[in-house]
């Protein structure tokens, strides 16, 4: 089988000089190749790939072109290539959904390795960024977890001024849109710090984004209205 | 399968992890045999600090390898009764049994 690879680099002499090695790899063939984050997803769409390769030089919103590259039917898989190992770069790339991830120190064998792999259905990781991908994976997980638990731990009202505060309502509006006054949507907002273990109002409601709460903040306040 | 182990896994301090070109392997000092790992099982050596909980380790394979949790646990399962058996790694405190969670 000839795993069909389109690859996604802004510099026209790495396009051309890696479709041309790949030449010698018998059942990898590159039928297409982008310059542009745009380009990559209509080439996505136009050629039917089992693979789409991207440079990291061309990643903008990963979650957006992986979004729009698995718009094509089949959905392609999607394969980044970065610069430097950077632990933070992989665990933005998988959390957008990226099926393998590769440094930008890799030979050609390994690109065609992982292509293949891909192709197989299989995930891609360099192996010595797996174990502190996993730990911060784990790590980002707990934290979920325990402000999963924080927010059970608020009254109702107290989570309707959070989702307020997520949605970057000040006192006055909060108070409005709820029928109390700015003063006891301070004294909300206080116990609200307390009870997340928080100092701020702008580290709340990172909390609650970074941990991807937001929805379930939403469901909770909805659910309460209904 | 289910297999009777205790607590959380830690990996021995003595027990070095050499990279090579193409593979890993763990070397135990005052011990002729050094042990080959994948890049799974790597991982897994790494995630062995005592303080991480092997259902932790299958949730995280999940995410990252797209694969169900029945085949994570089976291969977190398998490579920490490799390592177990083979002295790499001991146990701490607390019970839990590989297997017949979730």
């Amino acid at each position: 089988m000839t795993v069909r690879l389109v690859l996604a680099d802004p510099r026209r002499l790495v396009r051309e000089a890696v479709a041309e090695a790949l030449v010698l790899e018998h059942d990898v063939q590159v039928v297409a190749s982008a310059s542009d984050p745009r380009a990559a997803v209509l080439q996505a769409q136009r050629t039917r790939p089992d693979v789409v390769a991207v440079v990291g030089a061309l990643l903008g919103p990963l979650s957006s072109l992986c979004e729009g590259i698995r718009r094509a039917d089949p959905p392609p898989r999607v394969l980044v290539i970065d610069g430097e190992p950077d632990d933070e770069a992989l665990l933005h790339a998988i959390e957008a959904g990226v099926d393998g991830y590769l440094t930008g120190d890799s030979g050609l064998d390994v690109v065609a390795e992982a292509v293949r792999a891909l192709a197989r259905g299989e995930s891609v990781v360099p192996p010595f960024m797996l174990g502190p991908l996993l730990r911060r994976l784990i790590q980002g997980h707990r934290e979920a977890t325990q402000a999963a638990e924080q927010l059970v731990a608020l009254t109702p009202r107290e989570r309707e001024v959070l989702a307020l505060l997520v949605d970057g309502l000040d006192d006055e509006r909060m108070a409005d849109r709820l029928v109390i006054s700015p003063e006891t949507v301070r004294t909300h907002v206080q116990r609200i710090l307390r009870k997340l273990d928080v100092h701020s109002r702008l580290e709340a409601v990172a909390l609650v984004a970074q941990t991807g709460l937001v929805s379930r903040l939403e469901r909770m306040v909805e659910g309460r209205a209904s | 399968m289910s297999t009777r182990i205790r607590g959380l896994p830690q990996r021995q301090t003595d027990v070095l992890l050499v990279d090579e070109a193409d593979r890993s392997v763990l070397m135990a000092p005052g011990h002729d045999a050094s042990h080959l790992l994948n890049p799974t099982a790597r991982a897994i050596w790494e995630l062995c600090d005592g303080l991480t909980d092997p259902d932790e380790m299958v949730g995280a394979i999940c995410q990252v390898f797209s694969v169900t949790m029945e085949t994570a646990r089976a291969d977190v399962t398998y490579a920490l009764e490799q390592l177990t058996a083979a002295g790499l790694v001991h146990w701490t405190d607390g019970e839990k049994r590989l297997g017949n969670e979730r």
